[in-house]
């Protein structure tokens, strides 16, 4: 008996999270492979595993909620675009040749990313009431917003790529802790170790915690689950299905207007290219991380393990030396096995 | 389960930030000394399946590898976010030197400044960022072709038709541009230069039609054909910014039964083999050499000498190398 | 609300013997797609799965091998 269940409980553990381990065991191959230059296992790959992986962390959570919720949402990748391009036409040096806003004064990034999360967040309202109050499936609603974004974008940027950014933009993607000044003084300068943590971590960090906080420590939370495990029966308990549905399109959105926002600063420019199937990874990073695509599951902690593995993986393989067209198929095949092992999950479930 | 793993992970993590806490990489340039190889050259390009480019990058490897590097080339599939880590990426490998196709010339600002601080000899390739941008480092050289020369060459190629492009005889040459990606430096000069080139001889013309192709050979077709149905005999040209476009708006024509050279004329840039094989079978006016081989030598070329230490003074940073004209009479030349 | 639980009673009663197939309106889409799977033995799945490990497998092992070799 005791046999029993010890292959059992190692197949389980196996099952439920092979791609976690697929993975593990291909940055160890990695590091193997290439321990003559010794460069894999360093910090500088590190802070850049950790820099890759924070904007696409922030828009991870944001669909996560979708997700949990037994919706989707595919605009995600095309909303991150359009954040980008408002923040780049916010956000262009005052002497920039090709400025896009001549009339706008200048504007600290701060400001800029406020107003940009704020103009997003009137899409992902759009999204929820059509969703909620409209009841168009999430998978048709937000593909229909999708192509909408996209068109805006096209008439807002007329097609333009922009770059010119202000230096103190650019460097919210570059900059660590030790740059950091408040009145001339950089407190984290001299402290080792910390100074080192990228102004990305750190948004990445504060996003992690609210929503592990809004999941788990929120009526708001508790709501979310609830119509992911149940919709109906959530609706009898007097769980007011429109309004979480609402607060969780326009929570996403406004994560996408973060992400963008961050994705232009790491790119240094933005396009209405930018962004363009984002929300595929965003999704299978939430799904190989357990946020179920039938809904009712999911933690922050997973989201945070999906995005790191699909990082990894482009880390390892640009490492490896891989063709890039390698490298496409053995992406797609973790997003299979990611929905196949979900699927799984589901049907052994009942 | 789960937090155990979590907890692993994160043990994990503060290990390698210890542990790497002292080592710099990118000062350790060993790149693979032991084997008494050059190293790696680390290529990267804006988009995979571009036709141009795939020529290209095959030339630089088959260049690079002949001279005893070994070369990683990745794709940025038109993300400039994506394209931006890989170059974090190989920067962390080591790679002694970094040939770039940026995906947008207008976020060269962050890519230069990576290299800088990386210190690492870079070459754009193929998409040239302005001079002021490139003046910010002194290890970094564009190697290219000057867009308004093929621009230029396109229109001397209607030139050297018999009626000079009017085939109906009304005085004017009416044509339709389709273009490359508007951003594009060479999308922008193609499309200005090869109507120059025509004013420029006396010519009077008139644009019945500008459309954006994006480089793409469904597009051109699409373009064409729409163009076609609306403005029928009165296309006289069909200028192209690449070969890609114009053998789809190709098909388009003979769709639409009109015949090249007789009653119509179509060029193109870049000397693709199929495009070659049009002009040679009349079915294109021409094209232009956009001399993948020979901007590879260079940018190879140029590569070495960063290596060797040679820095380039702002306003001598752009290295052109020059295009040439297809027509039926040399098409065998390039085949 | 008495009168609510009232009707509710009898339909839970019935709940537990319909457990077998949930009520296709309750699904969203995705659900509906997964339920189509469940005439499926598990074992095929889990064959399926194994065939695309060892695919990314082999993938990664051709792409490294190539690079090698290249």
């Amino acid at each position: 008996m005791d046999k029993k269940l010890g292959v059992k409980s190692v197949t389980k553990f196996l099952s439920n999270n092979a791609i976690i381990i697929l993975i593990f065991l291909l940055a160890m191959f990695t590091a193997w492979w290439t321990r003559e230059q010794n460069t894999f296992l360093t910090f500088g790959n590190f802070s850049n595993l950790v820099v890759n992986m924070s904007p696409r962390f922030i828009i991870a959570c944001g669909v996560s909620g979708c997700l949990i919720t037994k919706g989707t949402d595919l605009s995600a990748g095309r909303q991150v675009g359009l954040a980008a391009c408002l923040a780049a036409m916010l956000l262009q040096q005052m002497d920039y040749s090709a400025r896009m806003l001549t009339w706008l004064p200048d504007i600290p990034w701060g400001i800029a990313m406020v107003i940009v999360m704020a103009i997003m967040a009137l899409f992902g309202a759009v999204n929820g009431c059509v969703v909620a109050f409209l009841k168009v499936p999430p998978f048709i609603a937000t593909l229909g917003m999708q192509t909408i974004v996209y068109g805006l974008c096209s008439i807002i940027t007329k097609n333009q790529p922009m770059g010119g950014y202000k230096d103190t933009y650019r460097g919210v993607a570059s900059g660590r802790l030790r740059d950091f000044s408040i009145g001339g003084v950089k407190p984290f300068d001299p402290i080792p170790g910390i100074r080192e943590i990228p102004y990305l971590l750190i948004f990445a960090v504060i996003v992690g915690v609210f929503f592990w906080f809004l999941y788990n420590k929120t009526r708001h939370g508790k709501y979310m689950y609830a119509i992911g495990g149940n919709e109906s029966a959530a609706q009898v308990a007097g769980v007011n299905v429109a309004a979480t549905l609402i607060r969780i399109y326009i929570l996403a959105a406004v994560m996408y207007g973060l992400g963008g926002f961050l994705v232009g600063a790491k790119a240094g420019g933005a396009s209405t290219a930018t962004g363009f199937g984002y929300e595929l990874e965003a999704i299978a990073a939430c799904t190989i991380g357990g946020v179920s695509t039938n809904g009712g599951v999911g933690k922050v902690s997973g989201i945070l393990v999906g995005v790191l593995v699909f990082e990894a993986l482009k880390i390892c393989l640009q490492f490896l030396g891989v063709d890039p067209a390698y490298t496409f198929v053995a992406q797609g095949l973790v997003i299979i096995v990611a929905v196949a092992l979900d699927l799984r999950k589901y049907l052994a479930k009942k | 389960m789960k937090k155990i793993i979590a907890l692993l992970l994160s043990a994990m993590m503060v290990m390698a930030l210890f542990a790497g806490c002292g080592s710099k990489p990118t000062d350790d340039k060993k790149g693979g000394d032991g084997d008494g190889d050059k190293g790696t050259i680390g290529v990267c390009i804006y988009k995979f399946d571009d036709a141009f480019m795939t020529t290209y990058r095959n030339n630089l490897e088959e260049i690079l590898k002949s001279k005893g590097y070994k070369v990683s080339v990745v794709d940025g599939n038109n993300d400039q976010n994506k394209q931006n880590e890989q170059i974090d990426t190989f920067i962390t490998q080591g790679v002694k030197a970094l040939i770039i196709n940026p995906v947008m010339t207008s976020a060269a600002d962050s890519i230069i400044e990576k290299v800088k601080n990386a210190d690492i000899p870079t070459v754009l390739i193929n998409r040239e960022p302005t001079a002021d941008q490139m003046a910010a480092y002194d290890k970094l050289v564009y190697v290219g072709c000057d867009a308004a020369q093929s621009g230029t060459f396109q229109g001397e190629l209607i030139l050297d038709t018999p009626n000079k492009g009017d085939i109906n005889g009304d005085g004017k040459v009416s044509y339709i541009m389709i273009q490359g990606d508007p951003e594009n430096i060479d999308a922008q000069l193609r499309t200005e230069y090869s109507v120059k080139a025509l004013k420029d001889a006396g010519v009077t013309v008139e644009e019945l039609d500008l459309q954006r192709g994006d480089w793409d050979r469904n597009k051109g077709q699409e373009i064409a054909q729409n163009d076609l149905a609306k403005f029928g005999d009165q296309i006289e040209v069909v200028f192209c910014n690449n070969d890609d476009m114009a053998i789809g708006a190709l098909q388009s024509i003979q769709a639409a039964g009109r015949t090249v050279n007789e009653d119509i004329y179509l060029v193109g840039v870049d000397a693709l083999d199929a495009a070659l094989n049009e002009v040679e079978q009349g079915n294109m006016t021409g094209t232009v050499l956009n001399d993948a081989k020979g901007q590879a030598t260079k940018a190879v070329e140029c590569m070495e000498e960063l290596l060797g230490g040679k820095t380039y003074a702002s306003g001598e940073q752009s290295v052109y190398v020059d295009y040439v004209k297809v027509t039926p009479d040399n098409v065998k030349d390039f085949k | 609300m008495d009168g609510r639980q009232d009707n509710q009673e009898p339909r839970l009663e019935q709940d537990p013997e319909r457990e077998g197939r949930p009520d296709p309106s309750q699904l969203s889409a995705i659900e509906r797609l997964y339920e189509h799977f469940r005439r499926v033995p598990l074992r095929y799945l889990d064959i399926f799965i194994w065939v695309c490990v060892a695919a990314l497998v082999f993938v990664v092992a051709m792409g490294v091998v190539k690079a090698r070799s290249g």
